[in-house]
């Protein structure tokens, strides 16, 4: 009897506290899939913050389109628990973030600052630290969320997250999320960095955000500004999802300029983040023809921060494998004796485009390799490194790259042979 | 049922001394010991389970000259008055570990599962709980602590695993972290999280001899605190030191934050269950020892009908800080003080008095 009476207790306990209190079925939450902050247009000292939310009906159903699995609505507030209040009030669901993909920042209020942003972010339980974050590149995160209408990957939140996962295949953009750029913000040991992102010009009006530089046969360019061409389109101007391309630098949580799609591979490289991709660079030989390559790092890269007399010595030591995809001049690379002149090519670019990237990240204050975590090793405690302002000796130190290159394969061809005339 | 347990083994040794020592790990203390140690934080729990091992070492020696409880120990090295004051220091000990964990428990489930529910609601169901597993006694509790260990470390070793694309090495560096001068102190004042050790002495009858208690002490507390330490190493890497500091619940920070693809995200709901249950027995395990001190005390036949009316106690007293902040700087001074004399000054008193008779028994015998 007393064993029944026993179980009969453990089972109204175990009823009792299985979260009743507080639960909602699915169909009575808004789930919020895209989140972005601008600096209000309207009123002064408030954000227009942007809410892209989930229509699952609509995603269940047969023949969904794009327009139709979400709705996007932006309210004028005084800050974030202002706008999940009224939020409430203008749907007939109870909104839900903790499904929130990407938070997306509006050019002007990532240059005016993030603080009051990205405290309030952390410390709600319903954000998480795996929550993509991206910059808008010269436009507003409302028109960005508006703009997006993708055609295979039709639901947003599934658009992002493909999106940034994919980052590594080309490494132009990173992967940025709430976790690495909240760390970076609190460390000093590196400049906070986010994906750029932009919405697509005309054609005619884009441009590189840097010329080829030779031998770098390919131009570069930041979001927005990617050369796409004009589909058929009877409401003209281009029609395609936003583009994410290249990176937003900020000190401390302040934007103070990006990077490229080709910097931030470079980046990537420093950082052993940089899987593979593809370089076209002058031919050694004839330089209007070009050698392509797909390289990848051979080993993790070797950073090194030294501080001797207050200033700050850098070195970066990268091993890059390649292998030969394309070789127009005709001229066999392939062999012992013109090989080294392509890994001579190839090295030298990177290491001229490295310096001048780091020098360019120097002049903005912004340690975006992270040297600050090398240079730690310096101090003997970390109340002694945070007592220093590394931003300051980051800018004012010496920076050496070394890049060796080694080609490895040489795709189908092992032996160009020449045309015969 | 009297308060006199059965005979107990290693596993139920080992299950009991992690029971009490190791669900601090899913509360704030991964943060405190970072924010102490910084990039040597990890060395923190690992000193910190030195000393109460050597102490239960020294107090089982003592016992072996004067076999018994604690309780019957105490009586004849320090006398009845000694006894007594030992004994109602270990009662207000794991009373006030019991109220302390209760209340963390409780805030953490309103922090992330159940946000809406009223909180004297989650004190008094966990308190019922706890109550309830008091009831069916402590090999009850052990041994069903002892099938859902392994799950639970199993569990705790998964998450740190997923997390290594999150990494960063360089997070520990300096690897002083705040100086040894900092970190090495830190570990021994820490020694009082490890104070309910000393439940395997006070429970002593109930085990099988003294190397079952040894090897309980040893490989409970040392499996606990390699435990601890691999988690706060695992914290160091993911979170820098200054954002680490900041976090209240590092343990389901660090479960959120697990992301391999996208089929493998969002499992911090699973580890939920896991410390809640942990919780729920640790709470328990610290309410049964403080009732079995009390009726050992007192020389009660039973436990049992005190088990309701110390629940409301505990629960009342658990509710009495106002915030949470409180409660965790409150937990940090009790365990760096208060249970570090449970650690370092009783049984020290108790090693040397044991000595000392020994010492005056042998020349008593040399004179006869």
């Amino acid at each position: 009897m007393r064993r029944i009476i026993f179980a009969v207790v453990l089972i109204i306990s175990a009823i009792i506290t299985s979260g009743c209190f507080g639960a909602r079925e699915v169909d009575e939450v808004a789930y919020v899939l895209v989140m972005g902050f601008d600096k209000s247009k309207v009123q002064e000292g408030k954000y227009d913050i942007t809410f892209q939310i989930a229509a699952p009906r609509a995603i269940a159903g047969e023949g969904a389109k794009g327009e139709d699995v979400s709705k996007v609505l932006t309210l004028t507030t005084e800050n974030l628990t202002e706008a999940r209040t009224l939020l409430n009030s203008v749907g007939s669901r109870s909104p839900i973030w903790s499904h929130i993909k990407v938070i997306v920042i509006g050019d002007e209020l990532a240059h005016q600052g993030l603080e009051n942003i990205i405290g309030p972010i952390n410390r709600f339980r319903e954000f998480r630290g795996s929550m993509y974050i991206v910059v808008v590149n010269g436009d507003t995160a409302q028109n960005f969320i508006r703009k997006n209408k993708p055609k295979i990957d039709i639901i947003p939140s599934r658009y992002y997250e493909t999106m940034m996962l994919s980052s590594s295949e080309t490494s132009y953009y990173p992967q940025s999320n709430l976790h690495h750029f909240y760390s970076n913000l609190k460390s000093g040991s590196a400049a906070p960095l986010a994906a750029l992102g932009g919405v697509p010009v005309d054609v005619q009006a884009s441009k590189p955000s840097e010329k080829k530089n030779p031998p770098n046969k390919a131009d570069s360019y930041k979001a927005g500004n990617i050369p796409q061409v004009q589909q058929d389109n009877k409401e003209g101007g281009a029609d395609s999802p936003v583009e994410i391309l290249g990176t937003a630098v900020f000190h401390r949580d302040k934007m103070v300029g990006s990077l490229n799609g080709q910097e931030t591979r470079l980046l990537a490289i420093l950082n052993g983040d940089f899987k593979r991709g593809f370089l076209s660079v002058d031919d050694p030989l004839e330089p209007k023809k070009n050698v392509n390559v797909i390289m990848r790092l051979g080993r993790n890269p070797k950073l090194s921060a030294s501080i001797i007399d207050g200033k700050a010595y850098l070195r970066a030591k990268i091993f890059i494998e390649g292998e030969l995809t394309s070789v127009t001049s005709g001229i066999n690379y392939e062999d012992n004796e013109y090989r080294p002149l392509v890994e001579q090519q190839i090295s030298l670019l990177i290491k001229r485009d490295i310096i001048d990237m780091l020098i360019k990240t120097q002049g903005m204050k912004a340690d975006i390799a992270g040297f600050g975590y090398h240079a730690r090793s310096n101090f003997r405690t970390l109340d002694d490194f945070m007592n220093t302002d590394w931003d300051e000796i980051y800018s004012q130190a010496e920076i050496a790259v070394e890049v060796e290159t080694r080609i490895r394969r040489t795709g189908l061809i092992w032996r160009t042979m020449p045309i015969s005339e | 049922m009297s308060y006199h347990t059965g005979k107990m083994g290693v596993a139920a040794g080992i299950s009991l001394v992690f029971l009490i020592t190791f669900p601090y790990i899913f509360l704030t203390t991964p943060a405190q010991t970072v924010a102490i140690g910084a990039g040597l934080a990890w060395l923190i729990p690992l000193i910190s389970g030195g000393p109460p091992i050597v102490m239960i070492l020294g107090m089982l020696y003592a016992m072996k000259m004067f076999p018994g409880d604690l309780y019957t120990v105490c009586r004849k090295l320090i006398g009845r008055v000694g006894a007594w004051a030992v004994a109602v220091y270990y009662i207000t000990m794991f009373f006030c570990d019991g109220v302390l964990l209760l209340r963390q428990f409780a805030e953490n489930t309103l922090l992330t599962a159940l946000p809406s529910i009223e909180f004297s609601l989650v004190i008094a169901i966990y308190i019922a709980v706890a109550g309830l597993l008091c009831y069916a006694g402590i090999e009850a509790i052990v041994r069903a602590n002892y099938i859902i260990m392994p799950f639970g470390i199993f569990g705790l070793t998964l998450v740190l695993l997923l997390l290594a694309p999150f990494y960063n090495i360089y997070n520990i560096l300096p690897w002083q972290g705040t100086g040894l001068e900092n970190v090495i102190p830190a570990g021994f004042l820490f020694a009082g999280a490890q104070v309910g050790i000393f439940a395997l002495v006070i429970l002593a009858p109930s085990f099988q001899d003294k190397r079952t208690v040894r090897t309980a002490a040893i490989f409970g507390v040392g499996m606990s605190a390699v435990l601890k330490s691999m988690t706060v190493l695992v914290f160091s890497l993911v979170f820098n030191t200054v954002v680490a500091k900041e976090k209240v619940l590092p343990f389901f920070e660090m479960a959120r934050l697990v992301y391999l693809s996208r089929y493998l995200q969002r499992i911090e709901a699973l580890f939920i269950i896991l410390w809640v249950i942990l919780g729920v027995m640790a709470i328990a395990i610290n309410f049964y020892m403080g009732l079995y001190l009390i009726t050992r005390l007192l020389k009660l036949p039973t436990m049992r009908p005190l088990i309701p009316i110390t629940g409301i106690i505990l629960a009342e007293t658990a509710m009495i800080p106002p915030d949470i902040t409180t409660v965790i700087v409150l937990d940090e001074l009790i365990i760096t003080t208060y249970f570090n004399v449970g650690v370092y000054v009783i049984p020290t008193m108790l090693i040397i008095a044991a000595l000392l008779k020994k010492k005056k028994r042998g020349a008593t015998q040399c004179a006869g």
